[in-house]
């Protein structure tokens, strides 16, 4: 038994200088290894999370600007690029609907009026570009609205765009 | 001594081996389940567009069927009402559809698309849409054969004739005159304008445009383009005195297959084009479940027209007599072997709402004065219908005779204010058979719709679009106020 554990305390006896070194090197070109791909990890976590989120912002906003314009009697001859404005209705009321993107510089807003442009409200925060909206005629009748909603992410640029025909031109 | 070292680790350090490709796995595994989630989440979001739209499609598949079905039977009931069990499938998803019928004819359709089913919906969409009859009556003055327009008369609206057109006797006519095949006459001091602000006629296009001659004389102005059309394969020449343009001031383009002698803006004689399309009166049906509330004067077994009495007219005229001064509402009276001794009188009248008259005897509105509206009334629209047709030969002219519709200084509309088609009668006198109208004072607002049609003296009718649609005329509906509800 005493023959077996002075064996063993030989066996255990302290690392030389060049072993620590090399484990030391080791392990630290694994750790940073290991921390870029953890880094790596979380930026793509937040690069797709946010990417997501902008989607499901613009999407919203697609859906309920393609609902309004959807159902609007007339397209306003004002209506321009950055504004489109029309009498509509709201669950069978009338209302006089803006759809307009402020600001001078990217990142632009999107905004939402349902009084004839009193008061707005903001609905999305991270457009590009305030080229949103296009018109067609057609027989003379302006009664197709493309919108385009280019929206920033945290790595890109991301586009969602839908063609509106009116139902009640 | 480097081999013993290798050899020391590789014996002694292979725990750490395992913890390292562990610690690797489970990063690799928290990457795995970021992208997995990240792409599930665009599918989800992609899957709900795709069928968040299609259940949008349902629906609108809902409306189209009850457009279909109204169309055919405007009694019929919905297959899938909502509120039931009944469902419509359309692929993989329903829809249920129900509609009501409005008591100006108008129907409300209430259509819900539901994915994948009604009963377990993941999606529903509600649309509501209102359909109207298709515009029938789209002209002030209308007739299928000869048009004859005169004395002092202002017609705010388009004039159309399958037939010669004449507009003489300083008649003014804001809007264009159309003559499908054929000549239109244009003489002493009468015009097209573009614009009237006595009568509030306003942004009208002034065209003359004949499936023939277009004869002007030198106190005639048309204010818009002229356009004198050959049929199809006639070769035109900038000489001939057929499909000309004679005499007057035309503002606009004149255009002939034949000559040209009327002063223009710009001229193209000998040039062939397209005559106009060739339009027939609006057919008129009746139904009585088109009129919610319906009288009918006639003999038993159904308000149809086929159901008649002797006596229709005359209780219609003794009931007319004792409710003159407050007339509203829908009335049919089919009369028994009609002719001019049987005349249904609609003199005197004043209206409390809305009236329909439909009957298949001659109607007159006798010697008398404005159909004005009851106190508190501020708008009305008037629907006079008469099938009947006079007997081959006979005579109807503005001095009366057998006509279909006759009216002696007495078919004045009042009209409210002239810039406001929105109030006072608006008014729709139609008959496949024979007009006569003379001695107008007043403007009226509406249409007239005659097989023939004669009308002088200081007749004035503006038209109103409230009119343009009216039930029983045609079979179409549309869609004219679209909307989602929300759920």
């Amino acid at each position: 038994m005493r023959r077996a554990t002075r064996s063993r305390c030989e066996d255990e006896r302290g690392f030389t200088l060049v072993e620590i070194l090399v484990a030391m090197m080791v392990m630290s070109v694994i750790a940073t290894a290991v921390i870029a791909v953890a880094l790596r990890t979380m930026q793509t976590t937040l690069t797709v999370t946010d990417r997501r989120d902008v989607f499901a912002d613009g999407r919203f906003a697609l859906d309920q600007m393609a609902k309004e314009l959807r159902q609007a009697e007339a397209i306003d001859l004002t209506s321009d690029a950055d504004t489109v404005s029309g009498p509509s209705y709201l669950d069978g009321a009338n209302i006089d609907v803006v759809w307009r993107v402020s600001g001078s510089a990217a990142p632009f807003t999107l905004e939402r009026s349902q009084d004839g442009g009193a008061s707005f409200a903001p609905v999305l925060p991270s457009l590009v570009s305030n080229d949103v909206f296009a018109y067609t005629y057609h027989e003379g009748v302006l009664d197709q609205v493309t919108i385009t909603l280019d929206m920033s992410t945290r790595t890109s640029t991301v586009e969602l765009t839908t063609d509106i025909f009116l139902r009640n031109a | 001594m480097m081999g013993w070292i290798v050899r020391r680790l590789h014996r002694d350090e292979e725990g750490y081996a395992l913890v390292i490709a562990m610690l690797l796995m489970a990063i690799m595994m928290v990457s795995l389940v970021v992208a997995l989630n990240a792409g599930n989440a665009a599918l989800r979001e992609s899957d709900f567009g795709v069928k968040w739209a299609r259940t949008l499609a349902v629906a609108e598949s809902g409306v189209d069927d009850a457009i279909t079905t109204l169309i055919q039977d405007r009694s019929a009931a919905s297959d899938c009402a909502l509120g039931t069990t009944d469902v419509c499938p359309l692929d993989d998803a329903e829809y249920q559809v129900s509609w009501v019928t409005n008591g100006d004819g108008s129907v409300t359709v209430t259509s819900t698309g539901a994915y994948p089913t009604v009963a377990a919906a993941k999606y529903t969409r509600t649309l509501e849409v209102l359909l109207e009859p298709a515009p029938s009556f789209q002209y002030a003055l209308f007739a299928e054969d000869d048009l004859e327009v005169k004395n002092n008369q202002v017609i705010s609206g388009s004039i159309y004739s399958s037939g010669n057109v004449v507009v003489k006797n300083n008649t003014t006519v804001c809007g264009s005159i159309v003559s499908a095949s054929g000549s239109i006459t244009m003489e002493l001091g009468t015009s097209t304008v573009t614009d009237y602000a006595a009568t509030g006629c306003t942004g009208e296009y002034a065209d003359v445009w004949a499936g023939g001659s277009i004869l002007l004389d030198g106190t005639t102005d048309v204010g818009g383009d002229a356009k004198a059309s050959a049929p199809t394969g006639t070769v035109c020449n900038a000489t001939s005195t057929s499909y000309q343009i004679e005499g007057g001031d035309v503002v606009g383009a004149a255009t002939a297959c034949g000559r040209i002698t009327a002063t223009a803006g710009s001229s193209s004689p000998g040039t062939e084009t397209t005559p106009p399309t060739v339009e027939t009166l609006p057919t008129y049906t009746f139904a009585a479940v088109n009129y919610p509330g319906l009288v009918c004067y006639g003999g038993v077994g159904g308000c149809v027209e086929a159901n008649t009495s002797t006596t229709a007219v005359s209780s219609f005229n003794t009931f007319k007599t004792l409710n003159e001064t407050a007339m509203s509402g829908s009335y049919a009276i089919w009369q028994e072997s009609p002719s001019h001794t049987t005349l249904l009188d609609l003199s005197d009248i004043t209206l409390s709402g809305d009236l329909t008259v439909i009957t298949n005897a001659p109607i007159d509105f006798g010697n008398t004065g404005t159909i004005g509206l009851t106190a508190g009334v501020t708008a009305a629209n008037l629907v006079v219908v008469s099938t009947y047709i006079p007997p081959s030969g006979s005579s109807c002219t503005t001095n009366g005779g057998d006509c279909s519709i006759y009216s002696q200084n007495a078919l004045v509309f009042e009209n409210g204010d002239d810039d406001d088609l929105t109030d006072g009668i608006a008014g729709i006198v139609y008959t496949p058979g024979k007009m006569a109208v003379k001695n107008q004072g007043s403007a009226a607002d509406g249409a007239l719709y005659a097989g023939t049609m004669d009308i002088k003296n200081g007749f004035e009718i503006i038209y109103n679009a409230r009119i343009a649609a009216v039930l029983g005329f045609g079979t179409g509906l549309e869609p004219t106020l679209w909307q989602e509800l929300s759920d």
